[in-house]
C-alpha cells in the first residue's frame, strides 16, 4: 500500500545541481550546435549564468496518476486539437499515466528581467537559455521520478518506458492546460495558470507521463504541423 | 577617418573597453558625434549582423557587440541633448497582454537600436489601446508586437484591428513576431510585416524605411 501511494501523487523537490543543464544544451538553446566553440568570453558569462542558476533555482514538481477515462477528457480539452496527433496514437496503449508539472520558482526569472533592465542582458540571456534548460532537465527528472516509482511498487516491469507529453506540442492544444491545472493542482508547488493559459512562473512545464511499452513511443514524424516543427529528431524520443 | 575603422573593428569583436575608449578619443579629436555613431557604431553592428547572418557569428556575440555599442553611446549621448539621437525610424515595441515573455522581443529591441533605430519599450501583457496610444504620442512609424503563445497571438489582431479603426493604416505599420507568430499568420490579421527573428526584424524594418 505504502509503495502504490508512492506512485498516485507526489511533490517533489530537487537540488539545483540536479538539474544543471549541460553547457551543450545551453548553447544549443543559444543557436549555437555541434561543434561550434564559443568565445571565451562567452565561457565565461556560461559560468557565470550557471552558478546563478544554481542559487537562484528552486526546482518543484508534482505528479499525480490518472486513469484512461480522467486523460481522455484532460487530452480532449476544449475540442481543439489537431486531428491527428501522435499522442492520440500513443496514450490509449498506456499501462500508467501521471499529470505532471514543474518549475524552477519565481527568483530565477525575476532576476532575467533585472539583468536585462540593467543592460546586462548578455548574461541576461545566457542565464534565460541556462534556465529553460533546466527547466527541461527538471522535466526530465519527474519522468524519471514517476517511471522509477513505477518499477519499485511493482506495477509495471523495468523494460517499460516512460515519456511526457506537453499541450501546446504535437498538435496537443494548449487548451488542455485547463483541465490539467483543475485535475493536478499545481499550485501547491506554486504554479498558476492565468487567463491566457499562461503559467507563472514562467520556466514551468506541465503534462502527462506515459508508461507502457516502448514501442508504443514511436510515431512517425510526418504529421502536417512536423513540418513547421523546429525539433526535426523529437528531443528525447531516443 | 582611421579611428572610425578602429570603432568598428572593435565594435565587431564585442571590445565594450576598448570602443569606448576609442569613441571618447574621436571626440577628442573633433569628429562629429553623429559620424562617430554611423560610420562607427552602427557600421560595426551593421557589420555583425552581416556576420550573423551568415553564421559566422551567434546572438550572443551580438549581444557583445551591442553592450559594447552602448559603452560608446554613453560618450554620444550628451552630444545628443538637444536634439535626440539621430534615427532612421521610430518603433513603439511590446509584448501582447496576456503573455509575459519578453526576452524574444528585449533582443529584437537591442538589435534595432544597434541598427540606429529608436526604440520605445513598453514592456510586456500590453493591451492593445495602450499600445496605439503610446505609437501616437511618440509619433512613432513602427509598432512592433511579440507574442510566445498562440493563445495571446489574437491580441495582435485586436491591435492591427484598433490601427484601422484610428484610421492610421499606411501611416503606423505594424510588425509581428514571436516564436508560433508565421508569415501567414501575420497576413491574415492583416499585420504590415513580420520578422522570423531579431536580426531579420532589422532587415524588414530598414528596408521599410528604404535602408
Ligand atoms: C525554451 C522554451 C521553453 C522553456 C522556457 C520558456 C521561456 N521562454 O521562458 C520552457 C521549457 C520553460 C517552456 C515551457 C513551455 N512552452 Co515552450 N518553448 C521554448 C522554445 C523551445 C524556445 C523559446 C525561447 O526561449 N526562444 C528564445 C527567444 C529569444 O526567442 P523568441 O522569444 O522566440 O524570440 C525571437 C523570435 O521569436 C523573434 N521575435 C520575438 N518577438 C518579436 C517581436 C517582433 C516585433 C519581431 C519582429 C520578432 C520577434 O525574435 C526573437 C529573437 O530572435 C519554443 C520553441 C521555439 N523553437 O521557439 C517553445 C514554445 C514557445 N513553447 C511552447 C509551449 C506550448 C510551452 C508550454 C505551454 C508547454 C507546457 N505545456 O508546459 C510551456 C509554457 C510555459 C509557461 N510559462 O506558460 C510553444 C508555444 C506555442 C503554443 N502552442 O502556444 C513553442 C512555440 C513550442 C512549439 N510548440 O512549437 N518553453
Amino acid at each position: 500500500m505504502m509503495l502504490e501511494d508512492l506512485t498516485m501523487r507526489q511533490i517533489l523537490r530537487f537540488s539545483p545541481d540536479s538539474v544543471r543543464p549541460e553547457r551543450a544544451a545551453v548553447l544549443a538553446l543559444q543557436g549555437m550546435s555541434g561543434d561550434i566553440e564559443p568565445d571565451p568570453r562567452l565561457d565565461a558569462y556560461m559560468d557565470k549564468a550557471l552558478d546563478l542558476l544554481g542559487r537562484l533555482c528552486e526546482p518543484s514538481a508534482v505528479y499525480q496518476m490518472v486513469s484512461m477515462p480522467e486523460f481522455d477528457g484532460v487530452f480532449r480539452g476544449s475540442g481543439l486539437n489537431e486531428v491527428r496527433t501522435p499522442l492520440a496514437g500513443i496514450y490509449p496503449h498506456a499501462q500508467a499515466m501521471a499529470l505532471f508539472a514543474i518549475t524552477l520558482g519565481g527568483p530565477v526569472s525575476r532576476r532575467i528581467a533585472e539583468l536585462f533592465e540593467a543592460d546586462d542582458f548578455v548574461l541576461g540571456y545566457v542565464l534565460d537559455a541556462a534556465a529553460s534548460a533546466a527547466a527541461d532537465r527538471c522535466a526530465e527528472a519527474v519522468q524519471e521520478a514517476f517511471g522509477g516509482a513505477l518499477v519499485a511498487a511493482g506495477r509495471v516491469p523495468s523494460s517499460r518506458r516512460t515519456l511526457r507529453y506537453s499541450p501546446g506540442y504535437c498538435g496537443w492544444h494548449i487548451s488542455a492546460q485547463r483541465g490539467l491545472f483543475d485535475l493536478l493542482k499545481p499550485e501547491v508547488i506554486g504554479v498558476t495558470l492565468g487567463k491566457s493559459l499562461l503559467m507563472e512562473p514562467l520556466k514551468s512545464v506541465s503534462g502527462v507521463l506515459v508508461c507502457g511499452e516502448p514501442g508504443i513511443h514511436e510515431f512517425k514524424n510526418a504529421f502536417p504541423f512536423c513540418g513547421r516543427c523546429s525539433h526535426r529528431t523529437c528531443r528525447g524520443r531516443r | 577617418m582611421e579611428i572610425l575603422a578602429s570603432i568598428v573593428q572593435s565594435l565587431e569583436e564585442g571590445d565594450e573597453e576598448t570602443v569606448s575608449e576609442l569613441t571618447r578619443e574621436a571626440l577628442g579629436q573633433g569628429l562629429k558625434a553623429r559620424d562617430i555613431l554611423d560610420k562607427g557604431l552602427i557600421a560595426g553592428m551593421n557589420a555583425v549582423g552581416v556576420k550573423f547572418r551568415e553564421h559566422e557569428v551567434f546572438l550572443p556575440d551580438v549581444l557583445l557587440s551591442a553592450k559594447a555599442m552602448n559603452a560608446g553611446m554613453k560618450h554620444l549621448k550628451p552630444h545628443f541633448a538637444k536634439e535626440g539621437v539621430p534615427n532612421i525610424g521610430k518603433v513603439v515595441l511590446g509584448t501582447v497582454h496576456g503573455d509575459l515573455h519578453d526576452i524574444g522581443k528585449n533582443l529584437v529591441s537591442i538589435m534595432l537600436k544597434g541598427a540606429g533605430f529608436d526604440v520605445v519599450d513598453l514592456g510586456k501583457d500590453i493591451i492593445p489601446e495602450a499600445f496605439v496610444d503610446a505609437a501616437v504620442r511618440e509619433e512613432a512609424g513602427f509598432l512592433g508586437l511579440s507574442a510566445l503563445l498562440t493563445t495571446t497571438m489574437p491580441v495582435m489582431k485586436d491591435v492591427v484591428d484598433l490601427v484601422k479603426k484610428r484610421g492610421l493604416s499606411g501611416k503606423l505599420r505594424v510588425i509581428v513576431g514571436g516564436a508560433p507568430v508565421s508569415e501567414d499568420y501575420a497576413r491574415q490579421i492583416g499585420a504590415d510585416l513580420y520578422a522570423f527573428d531579431a536580426a531579420s526584424a532589422v532587415d524588414r524594418l530598414k528596408a521599410a524605411v528604404g535602408r
